[in-house]
């Protein structure tokens, strides 16, 4: 806009410049002219050399302006009379040179001086006229040169006017145009501003373009997102706040719940850091313990509360403590505040807290524990002294009943062998004087006097199980029960008796009294099947219970099981003598040796349907 | 040759006579000397107390011991007859109605020669006296005597 203002105000200017030239060459041409009607008219009033050359000179000037002008000028009447000018210029050249040639030839007196005055009158009025043409001429060019200027100057006015009203208008554009340029981004980036004020963080102000405005809004943006981290760090450190306040609550919380129970606690229980020499932290009980209070307790450490003498041996149980050799150290002096000892059972282990390394002391009480202890001991004393005399007089009553037992085998049995000695002789003696009924009196004392003595064998063998010491070995059953087979077999030969025994049964036992037993068991299935033409005794082993329990069975005549308890009672008898002769002790010597195994026996049985008899011994790996 | 003595120590009077009828009863028809406590039967053995003066250089034929004396008992006066030179091979019976191991495995320690229950039954005490009286008295190698 500015150039187009400039263009046409120099576009004015120099069709002003232009104007103002064609004024002034109109001015020169019309100047110079006069001067040469100046000169002319010298020249005919003088008639020398010099207006003459000056006034050639003056025309030859003039008709170079004109050629100039001739180049210059626009206007088409301009032209015409620049066209014009010449012609009339070199008539008055002629005419000039005319008048010349005039007054050479009446100076040289060739004319009369009327001749040449008459014709320089002439001559003159012709130049008169042309002059006068020619002054017209160019005043008429210098009026359309002025009229040109001022026209020039008025349309320049009129541009300048325009230009200025268009510089106006443009001013007034493009002032709005910027009004409305920075104002629309301006109001966004105030509105954006104002919604991120509101705290809407992420809401971003567009952008567009390069200026400031644009910069301002990506800088608010940044500035948004700044404003977010630090908000979102805010936020972040108010959770740490918050979180750390609940940790410090529950801390709080906890630190309360363990100083109850570290206050609570029935135990003493001690902190000290290692390697220092007073104790860092205590409660009630342990306080209460060495009568301290828990302000003095921090100001004291081991060598207070152990005797100097003890110190080491405390020392080195809470070393072991510490090496995992004992669990506890136990019954440990410890000594109060008013000097009384107490005795403890000290639980030490060590923590780090914090960084730093603890030893916690756990201190029981066993003063009650002790006494109890020492009453339980005392009682102990009293009590083995109690089974040291019982087992004295049981010892001594054993002895009587040794020497008892061995009485009655050797005192009782001389009368009775007395008994039936002398009623033999009386029999073979003096037997054939008596008559049959009296020598079968004698025959009863004699059966009664010894079943009497086998009575007594009898006693004496189940008295003798009861004593005797148990040596266990392992034994061969089988080959024990083949050899008691025999034995009977040979005493009793007019039996038929199958005996069918388990081979490989081995046991860990007493081999006599297993012996003893086998025995008995066996004789009992040969008396029991007494009555059978033909005998089966079978001996062998059946799981029971998980375990292997022995079997003597036979196919006799059997009993009630309703008398099964009375089975193995001394002197108990399910059978009578007549029909199956016996003591009733075997039985009970038989369950005494089993016992003294550590096993079990009992029996299983149907009135003639044969009887079975279980024993366990007790299972040494 | 005169058959040799045999004694006979027991304090059961009844004992004794039986033992001496179960004797004739089997024909044994040696010399029986009874000692009824065990002090008795060492003075008779070694000629001393009662018996001093005694000639104890025939040597018995055999001793019948009861275990269970007065005075001193049956196992005190095996151990003296075995201590002592004089009558350290003589056979020595022992007599007991006792079946107690112990009495008879001490009476083997101790040198016994044989052992003897006397049982309840007489007939059988009085076989078992008949075979000890074969053995011992017909049928053993009497030990030479000994040099004191």
């Amino acid at each position: 806009m500015a150039i187009l203002v400039m263009f046409i105000l120099a576009w004015t200017s120099e069709q002003l410049k232009q104007s103002a030239a064609q004024h002034n060459f109109a001015e020169e041409m019309f100047t110079t002219h006069n001067n040469r009607i100046a000169l002319r008219d010298e020249y005919i009033l003088n008639h020398n050399e010099r207006p003459k050359e000056q006034w050639l000179q003056l025309t030859e000037n003039l008709k170079k302006l004109v050629e100039r002008a001739q180049a210059e000028v626009v206007l088409p009447e301009q032209k015409l009379i620049l066209q014009q000018i010449p012609l009339y210029l070199d008539k008055t050249k002629k005419l000039f040179t005319r008048l010349c040639v005039n007054q050479d030839e009446m100076i040289t007196g060739r004319i009369s001086i009327a001749q040449s005055q008459k014709m320089e009158q002439l001559i003159y009025s012709q130049l008169i006229i042309d002059a006068h043409t020619l002054l017209t001429q160019f005043q008429k060019l210098q009026m359309i040169s002025d009229r040109e200027y001022a026209a020039r100057q008025s349309q320049g006015n009129v541009l300048v006017l325009v230009c200025v009203l268009l510089l106006a208008c443009f001013t007034i554009f493009s002032s709005m145009m910027v009004a409305r340029s920075i104002a629309t981004p301006l109001r966004r980036l105030r509105d954006g501003l104002k919604v991120i004020g509101d705290g809407n963080l992420d809401y971003q102000i567009a952008v567009k373009g390069d200026d400031e405005l644009s910069n301002l809004a990506s800088v608010s943006n940044e500035m948004a997102a700044k404003l977010k981290q630090s908000y979102a760090s805010l936020e972040s450190l108010q959770r740490e706040v918050a979180e750390r306040k609940r940790v410090e609550e529950a801390l709080r919380d906890a630190e309360l719940k363990f100083r109850t129970i570290f206050d609570q606690a029935s135990d003493g229980i001690l902190l000290a850091e290692k390697g220092s020499s007073t104790f860092y932290m205590a409660n009630n009980k342990i306080c209460e313990m060495l009568g301290y209070t828990q302000k003095e307790i921090i100001k004291i450490g081991l060598s207070e509360i152990h005797l100097e003498k003890d110190l080491p041996y405390v020392i080195e149980q809470f070393e072991r403590m510490a090496r995992n050799e004992i669990s506890v150290a136990s019954d440990i002096p410890v000594r109060r505040k008013d000097g009384r000892i107490f005795y403890a059972d000290i639980n030490s282990s060590s923590v780090n807290l914090g960084g730093k390394d603890y030893l916690i002391g756990v201190f029981r009480d066993i003063t009650e524990r002790k006494q109890a202890e020492e009453e339980i001991k005392k009682l102990n004393n009293e009590l083995e002294q109690r089974v040291i005399d019982r087992t004295a007089q049981l010892e001594a009553s054993n002895k009587e009943l040794a020497s008892f037992a061995y009485s009655v085998s050797h005192d009782l049995r001389a009368p009775l062998r007395g008994i039936d000695g002398w009623s033999l002789a009386l029999l073979e003696d003096y037997g054939e004087g008596l008559d049959d009924q009296a020598r079968k009196y004698l025959h009863r004392v004699r059966t009664e006097t010894q079943l009497m003595g086998r009575l007594i064998d009898d006693l004496l063998k189940l008295s003798r199980v009861t004593r005797a010491e148990l040596r266990l070995m392992p034994i061969d059953l089988t080959a024990m029960a083949h050899s008691i087979a025999n034995r009977l077999q040979e005493e009793r030969p007019d039996r038929r008796i199958e005996f069918i025994i388990q081979p490989a049964l081995r046991a860990d036992g007493d081999s006599q009294l297993i012996d003893i037993a086998l025995s008995n068991l066996f004789d009992n299935a040969v008396k029991f099947t007494g009555t059978r033409s033909h005998a089966k005794i079978e001996f062998g082993d059946v799981g029971v219970d998980g375990g292997k329990a022995f079997f003597v069975h036979d196919d006799g005549v059997g009993f009630d099981m309703a008398h099964a308890p009375k089975l193995f009672g001394a002197f108990q008898r399910l059978h009578k003598s007549s029909e199956f002769p016996g003591t009733g002790i075997g039985l009970a010597t038989v369950q005494r040796i089993i016992h003294r195994h550590g096993g079990r026996i009992w029996a299983n049985a149907q009135i003639d349907q044969g009887a079975t008899f279980y024993f366990t011994l007790k299972e040494t790996t | 040759m005169k058959a040799k003595t045999i004694l006979l120590v027991e304090d059961n009077p009844s004992d004794v006579d039986l033992t001496k009828r179960a004797l004739t009863k089997a024909r044994i028809a040696n010399e029986l000397v009874v000692a009824d406590d065990g002090q008795e039967a060492l003075d008779y053995l070694f000629g001393t107390g009662h018996y001093a003066g005694r000639d104890t250089a025939p040597l018995l034929a055999l001793v019948l011991l009861d275990l269970k004396l007065p005075k001193v008992d049956g196992l005190e006066v095996l151990k003296r007859i075995r201590a002592d030179a004089r009558t350290k091979r003589l056979p020595v019976v022992i007599l007991t109605s006792s079946k107690e191991e112990q009495d008879i495995a001490t009476g083997y320690d101790l040198g016994a020669n044989s052992y003897i229950r006397k049982p309840v039954d007489f007939s059988q005490f009085a076989e078992a006296i008949a075979n000890l009286g074969m053995y011992w008295l017909v049928l053993n190698e009497p030990p030479p005597k000994a040099v004191p």
